[in-house]
């Protein structure tokens, strides 16, 4: 007969490697949820707030500078560049009166401007889908040039 | 079973050092996120609304660049109607550093700066001495006001470089507006039956000075 506490000497490695694991399992977990499920995504929308914005503002700036100085007939057209996507979605540029509206299908990310254009300035309309070509066309019409947005 | 887990204290400081190191990451990108927080839209419509100020169709302009003088004096209710882009933001104009116009108070926001020219235009009335029935406008001018008095000789044709801009056969008497090439210095001939004494003619010109300024667009959200 041994002695007793010999018989599970060999358990305590076991245990404690067990333990050592564990710890480290859980960690690891509570980490990357608190990353995941927290802070990354609240960043994306931020850094996705801020690309909205400035794609509406660089786009705005395009469609404007495409409209030619007062002449009677003249077509431009335009290609613009907008990224791919927002935020990891695709996302839709579109004209709303004379405004340049952003719509994307995360609610956090919004982004509206308004157009400058010169009063001579006929109608806007149009709308890009991210992914596309996106073009700016210009033409002239009998009361003003007209500015259409296709993508 | 004490004497085996000597390494858990180990484990403990390493994620101890983890969790430090995690969160200063964060602490790091926030920062970094701050420091990447501009404002593109009040930059954009600093730029479009000094864009618009400047055109050459606009309410504000004489020409491409050229502000009249009066024009900044716009009310935010004219600035609104004019420039739509303006619409609900709060907006400062400078002209040399001076406030023309204040609407709301922008602190910060973003600025937009051009060098512009601000142009005045004056009304120099001069009664000229006839050399040969012949007077030169000293500075160049869009139009000429003529005021022909009578008197003994009768004014029938006025040239300006030689292009006949007034003509009557029996006389010109009155106040007559005198279109003028802003690009030449111009010469006014009086053509008449006799020579002309000084003071039968007294002639308006509108001179434009321009002097140069810096104007300011402050535009904030």
């Amino acid at each position: 007969m041994r002695p007793p506490g010999h018989r599970d000497r060999a358990t305590s490695p076991v245990v404690g490697k067990a333990l050592e694991a564990g710890l480290v399992v859980l960690f690891v977990g509570l980490l990357t949820s608190t990353l995941f499920g927290n802070v990354v995504p609240a960043y994306r929308a931020a850094a996705g707030q801020e690309l909205a914005e400035r794609t509406v503002a660089g786009a705005a700036d395009r469609i404007e500078g495409s409209v030619p100085p007062d002449a009677r007939d003249a077509t431009v057209r335009r290609r613009v560049d907008l990224p791919d996507t927002i935020a990891g979605a695709a996302y839709r540029v579109r004209v709303d009166g004379r405004w340049l509206v952003l719509d994307h299908p995360d609610p956090r990310i919004e982004a509206s401007t308004r157009f400058a254009f010169p009063d001579r300035v006929a109608s806007v309309r149009g709308t890009w889908e991210s992914g596309g070509e996106p073009t700016v066309t210009v033409r002239s019409a009998d009361d003003g040039p007209v500015v259409v947005l296709r993508s | 079973m004490s004497r085996a887990q000597a390494n858990l204290p180990a484990v403990a400081v390493a994620l101890v050092l983890l969790t430090s190191t995690a969160g200063l990451s964060v602490a790091l990108a926030d920062a970094a996120f701050a420091g990447a927080d501009r404002d593109p839209a009040d930059r954009r419509v600093a730029d479009a609304l000094s864009d618009r100020l400047v055109t050459e169709s606009s309410s504000t302009t004489r020409r491409a660049n050229v502000l009249r003088e009066d024009a900044l004096s716009l009310t935010p209710a004219a600035l609104d109607r004019s420039f739509p882009v303006a619409r609900g933001h709060e907006v400062r104009l400078e002209l040399n550093g001076a406030t023309v116009l204040e609407r709301g108070d922008p602190i910060g926001g973003a600025t937009v700066r051009r060098v512009v020219l601000v142009a005045r235009q004056q009304a120099v009335t001069l009664t000229p001495t006839l050399d040969r029935n012949a007077t030169t406008i000293p500075r160049r001018t869009r139009r000429v006001t003529l005021e022909i008095g009578p008197s003994n000789a009768t004014v029938r044709t006025v040239r300006a470089n030689d292009r006949i801009v007034l003509h009557d056969p029996s006389g010109l008497n009155g106040s007559y507006d005198v279109r003028v090439s802003r690009f030449e210095t111009v010469r006014l001939r009086f053509e008449t039956d006799r020579p002309l004494a000084r003071g039968s003619v007294e002639l308006t010109y509108y001179p434009t000075v321009t002097s140069k300024a810096t104007l300011a667009v402050t535009v904030d959200a």
